[in-house]
This record gives C-alpha cells, structure tokens and sequence, in this order.
C-alpha cells in the first residue's frame, strides 16, 4: 500500500494505490501543510492494510523556492517554502571564459558571486594546466568577504578527473572551516554548464530541501505503520528523503514524470503516447512500460540543462490542437489523452470525438499523486568511458550497468528488484580515439511484479 | 568461384538434414524446399548481381562486413532468386535481419566459417548421391530407435526435408502422419506397400514431395521402403517385441561373438553361454528382402522354439542349443520350422558342438557355412558342418563367377541336347573319385548308362584323365549346378 | 541574400548548422554560443561578403574546428582562439588575411568562422569547403581542386599554438595526433588561398542556408512547412521513418580506421506489417542509408535524423533506442558527384564496398 502526494499551487492531491491499481483518492486546496496530516490520515484510514510508503512530489515548490530569488517570483502556493539561497560559483579552466555568467538566466539569479581559476582535465583524464589554489583561496575570501556560505566548484573535465575539484575543496576547507563546498565531479554528466547549473542549483535548495523534506517526513510519521518517505524524481523513478537533501534537484520534472505515469497508470495504457492538456498548452509524452520517456540535457520548465533526466514533453501552444490531432492520428500504439482543467477538458473531448483511438483518462483521482504512489526507486548514469574494442565496450556498459543497478538498490529497492531499464552507448564523434557516452537507467521492478 | 551445375539438385532443406548447415545458426527457416542448383562464394556484394538463379550465396570478405552488408546480400540474393544465403558468425544478426530474411523469404545461414562451408556445400551439391545415402543411413538408424507407428512415420516427416508422409490402412484410414500426403499425384507421390503380420498387404506408406528429381524421389522411396519392416513390426503384439528385441539382440550378439567377447552381458540377457552349444544358422534363399522377412522368419521360431533367440547375423539368423543330443537331432527339430515359413524359404546350418563362448563362436561360424552350401539346393534344406567336412569350404566359392568361367570353359558339353544329364552323370563320376559303379548307385541308373555317357562326355572334348584338370573341372561343374 | 551576421542570428546559425551534422544534431553548445555572442555584442555584427565582392588576390584562410564535440561541452571555446591561429599563420606567410572563410559550415564549425571574423574584425566570406561534416580537413572541395591545406596553424582550449608546414597528408596525420594531445580539440586556420583559387571550388552561399534552414527549424508553425521549407532550401527529403529499434557500434569497415570516427550503426523501423527497414552506417556521422537491403542513399550525399515530435535533429551522439525520428536525406554539392568528388568522399573511401546511388543510376 502506497500513498501518492502532490504538494503545488493548487494545493495537496493524493492517492493510495497498490500494485497499479488506485483504491482512493483524496484533495485539499487549503490549510497548507497544517492541513496535511488529516488528508494522508484519511487516505490511510481507507487503506485495506498498512501503508508502508508515502512518496511526495514536491516539484512545484521546489520551482517556486527557486524563482523566489530571482525577478519574476511567482505568488506563494498554499505551503511556505524557504526560498533558495544564492551561492558562490567557481569555475575551473585553462582560462576565464569571455562570458562568466552561466547562459541561463535561473542559474544566474542563483549566483551571487562567480569567478575563474585555472585548472581543469581534458575528456581523456590529462590536465590541461595546473591547478591555482592560491587564486582558488583569493576567490573564496572574497565570496566569504560577500557573505556568501556556500560555494560550488566547476572543473573542466570533471566528468573524468576529480582531481582539480578535490584538491580546491581540500585547501578551502582548512582556510574556511564553515565554508559549504560543493563539487560538480559529484554530480557526474557531460557538460560543463549543465554539471555547473545541477551543483549550483542543488547547493541553492540545501536549506529549503532541509525545510521541505523535515515537513513531508513529518506527516509521514504520523501515519500508522510508520511507513517509509520518498520522493518522486523527474526520471519517473524516487528517492529517499535522506538522499533528496544532497540532491534537490532530481526533484525537478518530477511533476511531469508522474503526471504521464499517472495518465498511464489510470488508463490502463502502460506503453502510449500520452496528451496533457491544460489552458494555454498543450503536450505530447511518451511512456514505455509505464515510465515515461527522459533525457537529460533537456531545459524543462526552468529553462535550465541540468544532468538530471526529465520527461521528454514536446510542448506546443493550444493553436497547435488542429495539428496535433493530424500528428495523433498517424502515431501508432495507444494513445492517451489526460486534461487539467476546464479548457483542457475542451481540447480533449474535441480530440477524443475526432481520434476514436484515442483514450480520455477519467478519474476522480490525481494523475500526478497517482504516478507518485507508483513510482519505483530509480537510477540515472552518464558516464564518458574510452574503449577501444566492443568486447572492452561491453564490459564497461555491463560494468555501469551493475553500478546503476547497486544505486537501485542503495536507494532504498527491494533486494533482488532491481533492473535495468535501458542501457545506450553512443559513440562520441571524431575524438580520433573510441570514447563513448554510456547513459544507463535502471529500476526497482514495480510492487505488483514481485512476489 | 565454386560452381557446380547439375541436373540433380537438392533442397536447401536437405543440405540442413545432410550435414553442410546442420550447425548453422538458420533465420526465415520456412522456406527451405528450394533446389540449390550450386554454390557461390561471394567477396564482394556487387557478384551477386552475376549469380545464377537458386545458387547459395556464401557471404565472406567485404560482402560479410557487417549487418548492413549483410542486409545488401540479402537483397540482392532476393533479386537473384538465391536458394539461400550463408553469413559469418562475426556479424550479429539482430532482429531487423532476420525479419528483412523473413520479408524476403530468403532463408539466411550463419556459420563460423563460410569458406569452409562453401567447399562442403559444393560437394554435398555436387555428390547428391552420398548425401541422400547419408538421409537414408540416418533415417534407418532412427527406425531402429522408434517403437510406434507415429514415431516411426514422424522420423521421416521431420528427417526427410520437403516431404510429407502418412501412413494409411488399406480401407482408407489415416493410422499415422500427415493426411495431406495423399493428395499427391503424379510424380510428386511415392507409394509403398506395407505388409501386414502375415505378409498380406496390411497399409501404404505415401509420401508427397514438394519437389521431385527423379533420384530423390527414389531416395524417398528407398527410405519409405526401409521404414516398412518397422511398421510392420509395430502392428501385431506378436510381431512386436520379438523384432524389436532382435535389434538389440544383435548389438549383444557381436558383443558376446566379438574378439574380446563379453559373456557377462549376455548372461544378463538371460543367454546361455555356459556349458555345450551347437549352433543353429537361418539364411533366406532367393536372397529375399531380409528387413521384410525377419518378422516372419522371426514370430514362426518363437513359435516353434520359444525359449531360444533368433538373433540376426550378417545375411541370417543365429541360435542355438546348449547341452543338446547332437546336429543330426537338432536338423529334425529344425525341418518342421523350416516348412512352417513358407512361402519364404529358408536354408539351415547346424555346426559342430562346442564348448563356452569360444566353442560358440566357432560352432556359429561352422553353422553360417554349412548354411551357406545349403542355400545352393532347393527347397528346404538342413545342412550339418559335421557332414560336409572340408565342402564346407565350398561355401566360399564364388559360384556365379566360377560358373561364368565355366560356361566357356565347358562350352562344347553345355552346347549337348543332353547336357543337364551329362553334367549331373560328370559330377557324380567326380564325386565318387571316378568310381563307375557308385556314380551309377548315386544316379539311380545302371551302370551302363553311366559309361555310356562318359562317352559322350569325352566327345565333347573333356578329359577325365588328367589329373591337373581333375579339380578344376569338379569345381566348374559344382559351380554350374550350384548357379542354377 | 544575408549580409551579416548578428547577435540575433546565432539561434537560427545554432538551430541550421545541425542538418548538415548528423554526429552532433541538436547538441546544445550553449556555452560556446553564449561566448560568441558575448564577443558579437562587444565587436558588433560580422559583414557576411560574396566571394566576387572581395579583389581576386585577397588572402583567405579556411577556419574549423577538428575534434569532438564532447571537449568542446566540457571547455567551451572562447570564440577568440582564431586570432591567435590567424597571427601564427600571418607571421609563417608574411601577409595579411583578409577575409575568413569556412572549412565547413556545419555543426560548431558553422559558428566557428563567424567568431574568428567578429574577433579579427575581418569579413566572413559566405561559403565552405564541404557543405556537410566529413572526417577529415583533407576532405573538402578545396583540396579536390588542389588547394594545399598548409601552411596551416591550429590552437588547442589550453592556449597551444602550432604552425604546420608539410604536405597536405602528412598535415593531417601531424594535426590528429597534436588534436588528441590537446584533449580531443582544435581550431584551426587552414587552406590559405585567394579569391580567385577559391572561387572555382568553394561551396557557395553556406552559411545563409544555414541561417535558413535555421529560421525554419525554429519558426515553421508545422511539420508540412518545415519539411517543404527543407526541400527548397536543402533539397532534403523524407526517405522514410518510423522508430530506432537498433543502435549498435559493430561494424568495422576496410581501412576505415585512419579515420578519426567510432562507428555506429542504427536500425528505423518504420510502423506497420508492410514497414521498411531502414539501416543507417556511419561513422560518427551517418554514410549510408541501406533501405530493406537496398542502398538508397550514400555519403557524401547528407543524411540526419529529423526528431518526429520536436523540430531538431537527432544526432549519433544522441540518438537512443525508442525515438521516433524521420530519415532525411540533401543531395550534396555537385562537385563532390563528380569521379574525383566521390573517390574522396564516396561510400568507398569510408569503406563500404558499394556504388554511389547516383554511379549506379549513371550505369
């Protein structure tokens, strides 16, 4: 037995839902998280035995913490949040780049202080130039001179050397005892910029995701049978309270993860192309086996690439409703349609009685809290190895493979559950050498699977 | 390039029955009834475009450098109207291969070793002969294996590639395989009649090709053929287990006989090996089919002498007696049986008495002679190593190819109006070592009569006096009477 | 006919520089890009010039990266690094350059040219040496017309600099090797020639239709009119689509490893009973398009995959078994049909034992 909860603007949806199937469903627009406890109490008063998980999707205000910084800060939802707190930002290169600034505009409203050293690794692992720790030590005094308590440190090439981050890290640590480091290296991924956004937005939430996650894990508690706190991530998979605080991030996307597993869930359509409708917008998913289709890299809502994976939504205008229905129609497979609103409901009865194909998703129940109750511990890998025959490619897939599948089961998976969901190699191009990027996603198998 | 144009072609599915493909790993595997007129070893993707019609296509060198290339030979193979085409194993064909294969309907190989392949492709094409008889050799060994009529009928359903088969009753019905078998006509239908318990025809055994040679329509037949003793075996109660049991009597008699002969198994099969055996040895004359013959041969012993085996040896039977009397007591036991088979006729050997496995195996070996010269006389007929002596030895001799020799040697007395009786009259003259009176005794004439045609004898230029010539000509005569 | 380049351009030079870049496809260079336009808002718009505006002995250099496009995510390029390659050639050649031209406007290197420009303050001449992305700088209509590749200099992310002078062979061998010293990356300045000897091989009008094929990829309100629009800008059309079932990097093909590539293989099946196969090869980018068996289509003819649901293209680095993608395909530059052209750059010179679709129509 499981218990969904979608926490956003328009207040607290919830389900309770066991292998797949939802057994009831509960909402409250107001009373904020004081209303909390009554509403999961009541969901698992009707739960016909002990519910031993509550999963949260906590997206929306993660998204609103984040924006609370910058210009455009949205209105409160109904549950407070602490807004993020801006951080300082070291990058580490050969040299200062002509434009310092990150390119997004999110990631830059979260930085209060940035500054280059040199340093950094090639993609092969060899260093480019030696590392500054004198300049390192010169730019943390003035982001402590600033008042800032947390820096975050990008290396070029960080994704294969560590080298540069840690040996900064170590030296800041014995200057700056208070000093909170973050290093992009744990992040892991290709990109500079996206490691660079990931770790300055995980470093930004470490008070709010502290905030959020004591509140969530608090209502859990007080449900009978002291079930376990999770949260939904934006790979359609969750994770542990514990590693949510170190990663906030993950959380992003996680509100269109559940939503398309949710739609998937409750039609009974678990490999389908799946519309969301809502006013204003409309797009179009895709769910395999009941996990939506990711990627990472995507900029998502915020308009920011992280190295966290989100669900892949092609994401059109409702002027684009006649073409949709002609796209709709050629697709092959299920097709699903789920709405959010008055207007959403409109565009969908129109599809529906155009695209007798298509399936309307009908449920007193929330698509989103319905896909958080069914979501599985997941894992995301992105890791650049060289192999230089395909028998040395199959062993490092196969080797990262059993990584993503040992991090399944560290978060917190049934022993014995895990599985990998899809393991891709491509070939990194013209590097005059066989690198390849290894993308793994793995998975506990979903509740009802299992004996 | 191998190629090997023949007028007799066989199947793709029988080069995977004969051994070529048997290994090989097969995709779009429904199409395999088409002929496969040779085989062409392709390097380079653009030499399919010049392939005959039903080649197979062996893929090696840059035509085999990967799925693609391997997509590329398929459809050219396709435009070409290939037989089939043969892939190395280092390219991995994934799904999207194999469905092209099975879109195409051309049936796609991969081996370790095309190269290789390709040479034992040729020669399976270019032998058809050997690889049909390796089917058959297959197929028999396999009847020995089955004990029902299904099973027996599903051997050659499943071994022999483009035919089906079913075994139906006289009155029509269906007693085992499959019914569309008969529908075939014409050439396509092979027929062969299956004997009942008693020898009467009891079904038939049809079988439809899917395509037809002239060959391989005799291959079929031929394997039709071997399955029917089988069959029959299997249709009785009574036939059953005795034809069944001779099988492996068989493999334990070598045993027991053989150089290091092993006694132990043979006790276990309940044999008597211990003590004084006299040998009994069963031949057909006529050199009748022994496969049909043995469930006849094999049910009447049991009947006559149920407690002893009739174990299958060479061109006959063996049995025999432990502690018995004496030959001559077992050839009156034995001439009531020998009568009871008829139509089939069957000829007895009885070898001396001997003592423990060694002594059984001599005395088999003495029967099987004494069989054999008794073979040479008509009807039925029981002959004791004992009383042969050294004739035995001329159970050995070749009689036709002595007797051919002789017909020209003898040309002049074969040429008499009265030849028959002068040959018998020189024969029994040579037999009693020129003694006119007990060659007269022996002919039932007198012995005038005997002179009388030495004579005639003579004038036909055969000299009896000389002592050089005086073997030989008993041989020619022994010969000419014996090929009769 | 565009006659500058401007800050506002570099969405739509992003967006059009991936149809002719089947490696990268819809790679985000966000962090090159934001340098670029950081150097573009500094110097001003880039002047974008026909090869007959310019005096027949001007001097040009050709500006390109080699390498891969992972270095540049992990280090973004500045946007400067020509000077210093431009300076370096300068000083070997004793002469001035006076406009750049393009290696290859496809990919990064289709923003390449125009960052060296704005940084040197010199004008982009509108035109390149391949019309796609191909292996190796030896590739290119300029040297199919005889054009040394050297004197060249090239300039790694950690600030080395290296002048080349050799045969155009030996420059290729020289430059992978100091390529994958420098971590996988280099810019580089090379075919110094004039106007006029590139005049009669340079592929003209580049880098507009990459800016055009850009404006569509962002702006067509449809899938029709984006493909229409491809059609007459790029003479792209749909050889088929449908979803990737296979991804693979097995096939190895004769001599094909001198090339700095991985191959990859991928696998469209398109939807329904009667759906076609269609099997793309490539190494690093895509070389040959084998339709249910049949070569349909062949480098050094363009071919990319176009995403189903999102206008962008969907690149080897990218790609991942389940996407929904359509197979295009854009006639290349009629020069590279030529003999010459496709013993260069023909499926054989990649390996692949088969004829050009275009050889075989000619038989």
């Amino acid at each position: 037995m499981r218990i969904g909860v979608r926490l956003g603007a328009s207040g607290a949806e919830a389900a309770l839902a066991h292998s797949g199937q939802v057994l009831a469903a509960a909402r409250r627009s107001d009373g904020g998280w004081r209303g909390l406890p009554a509403l999961v109490r009541e969901l698992a008063a009707a739960a016909p035995s002990t519910v031993d998980s509550v999963v949260w999707s906590v997206t929306e205000l993660f998204e609103h913490a984040l924006l609370a910084v910058g210009p455009r800060a949205p209105s409160p939802p109904p549950f407070t949040v602490l807004p993020a707190v801006p951080v300082a930002s070291l990058l580490v290169l050969p040299r200062a780049p002509r434009a310092l600034a990150h390119p997004s505009e999110l990631v830059r409203s979260l930085v209060s202080w940035r500054g280059a050293v040199t340093g950094g690794h090639d993609l092969f692992g060899s260093e480019l130039v030696p590392v500054d720790l004198d300049a390192a030590v010169r730019a943390a005094t003035e982001a402590r001179a600033a008042g800032l308590g947390t820096l975050t440190i990008t290396a070029t090439g960080a994704s294969n050397s560590v080298a540069h981050e840690e040996a900064i890290a170590a030296r800041l640590r014995e200057e700056f005892p208070d000093l909170r480091i973050r290093l992009s290296g744990d992040a892991g991924g290709l990109g500079l910029l996206e490691r660079d956004a990931t770790t300055i937005i995980n470093a930004a939430l470490l008070t709010t995701a502290e905030d959020l996650i004591e509140r969530c894990e608090r209502v859990t508690a007080a449900v009978p049978g002291s079930p376990s706190c999770w949260f939904a991530t934006g790979d359609g998979g969750r994770v542990s309270a514990k590693r949510l605080r170190s990663v906030p991030v993950r959380s992003l996307g996680s509100d269109a993860a559940t939503v398309l597993t949710g739609s998937a869930v409750l039609t009974r359509r678990l490999d389908a192309h799946v519309v969301l409708a809502a006013r204003g917008l409309i797009s179009l998913g895709r769910v395999d086996a009941g996990l939506p289709m990711i990627a990472p890299d995507l900029a998502g809502k915020l308009s920011v690439r992280t190295v966290s994976p989100i669900p892949v939504l092609n994401v059109r205008g409702s002027a684009a409703e006649p073409a949709l229905a002609a796209e709709l129609r050629t697709l092959v497979g299920p097709r699903v349609v789920a709405a959010f609103d008055r207007e959403g409901t409109e565009v969908a009865d129109r599809l529906c009685a155009d695209i007798p194909e298509l399936v309307p998703m009908r449920s007193e129940a929330n698509a989103s809290a319905v896909g958080a109750a069914c979501s599985e511990p997941s894992a995301w890998l992105d890791i650049v190895v060289p192999a230089d025959t395909l028998e040395e490619l199959q062993r490092q897939q196969h080797l990262a493979e059993r990584q993503a599948m040992t991090l399944v089961a560290a978060a917190g998976a049934h022993p014995g559950s895990e599985r990998v969901i899809s393991s891709v190699a491509t070939a990194l191009a013209f590097l005059g050498r066989d690198v390849y990027r290894l993308h793994v996603r793995a998975s506990s198998e979903p509740e009802g699977e299992r004996a | 390039m191998i190629r090997k144009d023949v007028v007799e072609q066989l199947s793709v599915a029988e080069l995977v029955q004969f051994g070529p493909l048997g290994q090989a790993k097969v995709f779009a595997g429904e199409e395999l009834d088409r002929q496969v007129a040779g085989v062409v070893l392709v390097a380079e993707l653009e030499e399919i475009r010049q392939c005959e019609p039903h080649s197979a296509v062996v893929l090696h060198g840059t035509a085999a450098q990967g799925a693609w290339a391997l997509e590329s030979a398929l459809r050219l193979a396709w435009e070409r109207n290939a037989s089939c085409v043969i892939a190395p194993a280092d390219i991995a064909v994934g799904n999207p291969t194999a469905q092209l294969a099975e879109r195409l309907r051309v049936p796609l190989f991969v081996v370790a070793d095309p190269a290789r392949h390709a040479l034992e492709l040729s020669a399976a094409v270019a032998d058809t002969d050997a690889a049909r008889a390796r089917l058959t050799a297959r197929c028999a060994v396999l009847f020995g294996e089955r004990g029902t009529l299904r099973d027996i009928v599903g051997v050659i359903n499943t071994e022999v590639p483009g035919v089906q088969v079913a075994l139906i009753a006289e009155d029509g019905h269906v007693l085992a395989g499959r019914a569309a078998a008969d529908q075939a006509s014409g050439e396509r239908r092979v027929e062969v009649h299956v004997p009942g318990p008693d020898g009467r025809p009891w079904a038939r055994l049809v079988g439809q090709l899917a395509a037809w040679s002239p060959s391989w329509s005799l291959t079929v037949r031929t394997v039709l053929g071997l399955a029917r003793a089988p069959l029959a075996a299997c249709v009785g109660r009574a036939w059953l287990r005795p034809v069944q049991q001779s099988a492996s009597d068989r493999v334990l008699l070598n045993q027991l006989l053989g150089e290091n002969g092993d006694a132990e198994a043979a006790r276990a099969a309940g044999w008597s090996v211990d003590g004084t055996h006299i040998a009994v040895f069963l031949q057909v004359r006529e050199a009748a089919d022994l496969e049909a013959a043995a469930p006849r041969v094999i049910a009447a012993w049991q009947e006559a002498f149920p407690h002893l085996p009739l174990i299958p040896r060479g061109e006959g039977w063996v049995s025999w007696w432990t502690g018995a009397e004496g030959p001559s007591a077992l050839a009156s036991l034995l001439r009531p049986y020998l009568s009871a088979t008829r139509p089939l006729q069957l000829a007895a050997g009885v070898g001396l008495a001997g003592e423990g496995v060694p002594g059984l195996r001599r005395s088999v070996d003495e029967a099987r002679l004494a069989a054999a010269v008794a073979g040479r006389r008509d009807g039925e007929t029981v002959e004791l190593f004992g009383a042969l002596g050294p004739r035995a030895v001329l159970a050995c001799i070749p009689v036709s190819d002595v007797a051919a020799a002789a017909r020209v040697a003898l040309a002049d007395l074969l040429a008499a109006p009265d030849a028959d009786v002068l040959l018998a009259a020189l024969v029994a003259l040579l037999d009693c070592a020129g003694s006119t009176g007990q060659a007269a005794a022996r002919l039932g004439v007198h012995r005038n009569t005997v002179l009388s045609r030495i004579e005639r004898i003579r004038a036909r230029g055969v000299d009896l006096d000389s002592p050089e010539q005086r073997l030989a000509l008993h041989l020619a005569c022994y010969s000419l009477l014996s090929a009769h | 006919m565009i006659t500058e380049i401007t800050v506002d351009d570099l969405p739509a030079l992003e967006a059009g520089s991936q149809l002719t870049c089947s490696s990268a496809g819809s790679t985000h260079f966000d962090g090159a890009l934001a340098n670029i336009a950081e150097l573009l808002r500094e110097r001003g718009p880039v002047r974008m010039v026909g090869l007959d505006e310019l005096d027949g002995d001007a001097l040009c250099v050709a500006i390109g990266a080699i390498g891969g496009f992972g270095p540049m995510l992990e280090l973004p390029p500045s946007g400067d690094e020509a000077v210093a390659a431009v300076r370096a050639l300068e000083a070997r050649l004793g002469r001035r350059v006076d406009a750049i031209v393009s290696l290859n406007a496809s990919g990064p290197n289709a923003f390449a040219p125009v960052a060296a420009a704005s940084a040197l303050g010199l004008p982009l001449v509108d035109c390149d040496g391949m019309g796609r992305v191909l292996p190796l700088v030896s590739q290119t209509t300029y040297a199919l017309a005889g054009l040394p590749i050297g004197p060249l200099a090239a300039v790694s992310l950690a600030g080395d600099v290296m002048v080349l002078d050799t045969s155009t062979a030996r420059s290729e061998l020289l430059l992978r090797s100091a390529m994958q010293a420098a971590g996988g990356f280099m810019l580089c300045a090379t075919y110094p020639s004039t106007v006029d000897e590139l005049a009669k091989c340079a592929i003209r009008g580049s880098t507009s239709r990459v800016v055009e094929a850009g404006r569509l990829l962002l702006g067509a309100p449809d899938r029709a009119t984006l493909l229409a629009g491809l059609a007459s800008v790029a003479g792209a059309r749909v050889l088929g689509g449908g979803r990737v079932v296979e991804l693979g990097h097995a096939t190895r093909t004769v001599g094909a490893r001198q090339y700095p590539a991985a191959p990859t293989s991928v696998v469209v099946a398109e939807p329904g009973p009667a759906g076609r196969m269609i099997r793309l090869e490539g190494q690093s980018e895509i070389f040959l398009a084998v339709v249910d068996g049949v070569v349909s289509a062949a480098v050094p003819d363009v071919l990319c995959l176009l995403d189903q649901r999102e206008p962008h293209i969907v690149g080897l680095e990218r790609v991942a078994v389940g996407n929904d993608v359509d197979v295009l395909v854009m006639p290349a530059d009629p020069m590279w049909h030529s003999g010459a052209g496709l013993a260069l750059a023909g499926p054989r010179a990649f390996g692949f034992p088969v004829e050009h679709p275009r050889e075989e129509g000619a038989r």
